[in-house]
């Protein structure tokens, strides 16, 4: 692998995180007694942030070092439903996060001075919230399976 | 007067469901099919790429298009974000299971 590949894929491991993590916070921040507008405004356009440059970078290494190099070794190895059910859901579910992470944002940035008080909105954002933490945990943990099962 | 932050919203979230329903229907088709899935690597180079662009245009055409039809109402957008989380469940359902149905019961 090349250098340049080796640090795009670092970058998407380390941006997806603090996708993961910025996701998180809104989450948390939506919850709080006294709901912190500024702050859930950042995290939520560094979660979408984030998942767009993960796009990008995981995108790729996927396409130009991944389906050449990765995925045979895995295929032939001892677990090829690394490949076969983690690797095929993670990439086609990914494609997810960036229009969840968007709407989020909409709603947090244009509604966010009525989160306070409309509990319905509030409690209907955070599934939206959830289901995107979900995802993006799972997105993680997929990437554990998968960069074990290349070794 | 009518409230656009509602309209905005509304319509990106109706846009973000009709993408994740292509997107789904994208995966489990291309694989059934596969000169669908050849189709978008001819054009995009590769099949992923492919559903990313066409679901990426379809989210802001469709957001920027519903926008003049899609109703203000809050009670609506609470209702749509609701959608939103169950179209993004069932998506990532109907793909796993997809996947898992191809390794454990589709003899290749």
């Amino acid at each position: 692998m090349t250098q340049t590949l080796s640090i795009l894929l670092s970058v998407h491991i380390i941006i997806g995180i603090i996708g993961t993590i910025a996701s998180y916070a809104t989450l948390l921040w939506l919850f709080k007694r006294k709901i912190p507008i500024r702050l859930l405004k950042i995290s939520s356009i560094t979660a979408f942030a984030a998942y767009i440059i993960a796009w990008i970078t995981g995108g790729y290494y996927y396409v130009v070092y991944y389906g050449s190099n990765v995925k045979p070794i895995i295929k032939d190895g001892p677990n090829p439903w690394a490949h076969s059910i983690i690797m095929e859901t993670k990439e086609h579910i990914f494609l997810f996060l960036p229009l969840l992470a968007f709407v989020i944002l909409l709603v947090v940035w244009l509604k966010g001075d009525n989160l306070q008080e409309n509990r319905s909105l509030r409690n209907a954002l955070a599934l939206v919230i959830l289901i995107t933490l979900m995802i993006s945990v799972s997105m993680a943990l997929g990437g554990i399976v998968i960069s074990g099962s290349a070794r | 007067m009518k409230d656009k932050k509602n309209k905005i919203i509304n319509s990106f979230a109706i846009s973000a469901v009709i993408a994740i329903v292509f997107i789904t229907f994208a995966v489990i088709f291309g694989e059934l099919y596969k000169p669908f899935k050849n189709w978008l690597a001819d054009i995009f180079n590769h099949h992923w790429i492919g559903k990313g662009i066409i679901s990426i245009a379809i989210f802001y055409i469709f957001g920027f298009l519903c926008y003049f039809k899609i109703s203000d109402h809050e009670e609506i957008l609470i209702y749509m974000l609701k959608i939103v989380f169950w179209s993004a469940l069932a998506g990532v359902f109907a793909i796993l299971s997809f996947y898992l149905y191809e390794y454990f019961l589709v003899i290749h």
